[in-house]
């Protein structure tokens, strides 16, 4: 079956890209707020803010509001780059037929007219799923929507430095991952000492320069100390992970698939909160004047009962324990034949998400001791 | 702009229920006068008295079949219309009325109307299309607007409306609502079919099933889980049963894990 866990562990060790290319800086906590308040100036600011007990991303027009003591939030962060219903085309249907589409837009985005955004705070285990969607929405599926937002976003990382509740990143390789951030960041006492990853990142720092001091060489120390320090406080919850997808391989009909699928709702949640999938469904829809309207994705999830349902009625996975048995094997298994990258970054949103309280480190520890 | 001879003739008709869901259709305000350009509104008793007797394009009828009155007048209107939709819980589970399934008809006449020698009616509360051919079914305790103007635009335009056949979860989800389920609380999204935005979840309260079950309800698990958070039969028995009493699935399951013979 062709993939070599060698090569799965090569490339996450790109993703887990080494750090400044320029010397680090420092932001004190208390000028987060004019940080923001001068991106807003020229961008669209997005970060984690409280919603109740949880946190999601959402936009940011006051410093205050950004909660980068976070743990982590419902939706991931693709939302801003795959948004849960997007417009991929326009219409009119008379006089005659007249079709737009957003990608069309002529003017190029640049820092300075409005037309690009930041995310601000995204852990490492998004970066890294970020990084995920990159390849395979460029290399399998090339999806010039995404493509598009992407472009136009600007990445603050940052790094984190306790476990979250149901994650497993140590394990999945993901917990050092900046690649994809123009910055990161990394909490040292009173401010965040700042990596400056890209030249974009470069921009930022320029334009809000009087903001950042530069960070000494005991403050560097730390944040070494701090990042290396994870080793030992992150534990490695599914050790051998690598070797998911050839584990996988020895069952098909196995009696685990029939447990969980007895247990799952096939509510798709799981799929919907997590930061690597992509799928979605296609709809045309006419609006009420019967003549403008639009062709639109939404997304879809491999868990519903229509995702593999195709003309003339003959569903390829009629039923909920072969659609759970699907999720694994496409995360697990398909994707790393794909791209070489397992499709699933450690983040736990699954597990803390699912109705039926299926845990995903509980399952995925059921596959390595050949539970199937 | 068509004329009223080729705009499609429209009625609404209203059994047993609250008229909630016409009175959700009349709330459609901003998009009403943009609606009657579309279609020629010959009956709509929340709208105007007007009466027509048909033939009618398309049918939409509210509420339960409650006796025999309503029955026969449930098998004209399915006569004299090309297309017929059921409007609402009360139309395509039974919603609240069916309640009543499962118990001594003669006694829950009684306890309502003391004397009840002149209240007709019939033991069991079930869905439109158990007794006519429906075409269509718009689902919710009332109806969500906007699942109306997408399911008339896609009429109108010659489209295939389409079924939302995923659970109120999916809704809930992209809303980034609190999951009331892992707060421990005793949510039936993962069961229910969407299509009213998550409408409960989004306020904080956990969801009641009026939009009917969800297809492949996973309803064992469901009882597994509010088991689990402690619930008690009682307490299980009156959520499944809430809007969702005729639903056969539902009420079979529940039957066989609790051991209930009435229901
Ligand atoms: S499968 Fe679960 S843990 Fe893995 S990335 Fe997706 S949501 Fe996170
Ligand atoms: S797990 Fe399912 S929803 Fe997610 S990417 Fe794979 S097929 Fe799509
Ligand atoms: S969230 Fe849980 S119940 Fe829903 S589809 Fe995923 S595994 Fe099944
Ligand atoms: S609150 Fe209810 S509807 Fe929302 S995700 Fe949780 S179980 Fe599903
Ligand atoms: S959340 Fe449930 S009870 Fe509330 S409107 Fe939606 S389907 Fe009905």
């Amino acid at each position: 079956m062709g993939l070599l866990p060698e090569k799965v562990l090569n490339e996450w060790v790109i993703i887990m890209a080494p750090r400044s290319t320029t010397s680090p800086l420092i932001l004190k906590k208390g000028d987060i707020t004019p940080f923001i308040k001068k991106l807003t100036h020229i961008l669209t600011v997005y970060g984690p803010v409280a919603k109740k007990t949880q946190f999601v991303f959402d936009e940011i027009s006051e410093g205050s509001q950004l909660r980068l003591d976070y743990d982590t939030t419902i939706l991931p962060p693709k939302k801003y780059f795959i948004p849960p219903q997007e417009e991929m085309v326009r219409f009119s249907l008379s006089p005659q037929l007249n079709i737009t589409s957003p990608l069309e837009e002529s003017e190029e985005a640049t820092l300075w007219n409005g037309k690009r955004f930041v995310i601000v705070g995204i852990h490492s285990c998004d970066l890294a799923a970020i990084k995920f969607h990159d390849k395979i929405l460029t290399q399998v599926y090339p999806d010039p929507y995404r493509t598009h937002r992407r472009e136009r976003g600007i990445i603050i990382g940052l790094n984190c430095l306790t476990p979250c509740e149901e994650s497993f990143c140590k394990s999945t390789m993901t917990l050092s991952s900046t690649e994809g951030a123009d910055l990161m960041l990394t909490e040292l006492h009173d401010s965040y000492y700042v990596d400056v990853l890209t030249e974009t990142g470069q921009l930022v720092i320029d334009y809000t320069k009087s903001l950042f001091s530069s960070a000494s060489k005991e403050q560097s120390k730390s944040v070494e100390q701090l990042l290396t320090s994870r080793e030992d406080t992150f534990p490695d919850l599914i050790p051998e992970f690598e070797k998911l997808p050839e584990r996988l391989q020895v069952g098909y009909e196995g009696e685990m698939w029939a447990r969980l699928g007895n247990r799952c709702f096939g509510c798709g949640a799981c799929t919907l909160v997590c930061p690597t999938c992509f799928c979605f469904d296609v709809k045309d829809r006419v609006e009420l004047d019967l003549n403008q309207g639009s062709r639109v994705r939404n997304w879809d999830s491999c868990q519903l009962v229509d995702f593999a349902l195709v003309a003339g009625g003959h569903n390829f996975r009629p039923t909920i324990p072969s659609r759970v048995r699907f999720r694994i094997y496409h995360k697990f298994w398909i994707e790393p034949e794909q791209i070489q990258v397992i499709g699933c970054v450690g983040c736990g949103r699954c597990t803390r998400t699912c109705p039926a309280d299926i845990d995903m480190i509980e399952l995925l520890t059921d596959i390595q001791e050949g539970g199937t | 702009m068509p004329t009223e001879k080729s705009k499609p003739v429209v009625a609404f008709y209203g059994l047993t229920c609250c008229a909630g869901c016409q009175l959700e259709v009349l709330n459609l305000e901003e998009e009403l006068l943009e609606i009657l350009g579309h279609i020629n509104l010959v009956q709509f008793r929340m709208g105007s008295s007007a009466k027509h007797p048909g033939p009618y394009d398309v049918c939409f009828v509210e509420g339960s079949v409650t006796n025999e009155a309503e029955l026969a007048h449930l098998k004209e209107l399915r006569e004299k219309s090309k297309v017929l939709v059921a409007l609402g819980a009360c139309a395509t589970t039974g919603g609240v009325n069916a309640l009543r399934n499962g118990r001594n008809i003669e006694e829950l006449k009684q306890s309502v109307y003391g004397d009840a020698s002149h209240v007709r009616t019939l033991p069991q509360i079930q869905p439109l299309k158990e007794y006519v051919k429906v075409d269509y079914e718009l689902q919710g305790c009332p109806i969500a607007g906007d699942e109306f103007i997408e399911f008339l635009t896609a009429l109108l335009t010659g489209g295939e409306p389409s079924e939302k056949n995923y659970a109120v979860c999916v809704e809930c989800r992209l809303k980034e609502n609190i999951c009331l389920m892992k707060e421990g609380e005793l949510c039936l999204g993962p069961i229910t079919r969407a299509g009213c935005g998550a409408r409960c979840p989004s306020v904080g309260f956990p969801c009641e099933g009026c939009w009917g079950p969800v297809p492949q309800a996973n309803v064992e698990s469901e009882i597994n889980m509010f088991s689990q958070k402690g619930a008690s039969f009682d307490v299980v028995v009156r959520k499944f049963r809430m809007f969702n009493a005729s639903m056969e699935d539902f009420m079979k399951q529940l039957k066989k894990r609790l051991d209930i013979e009435w229901l």
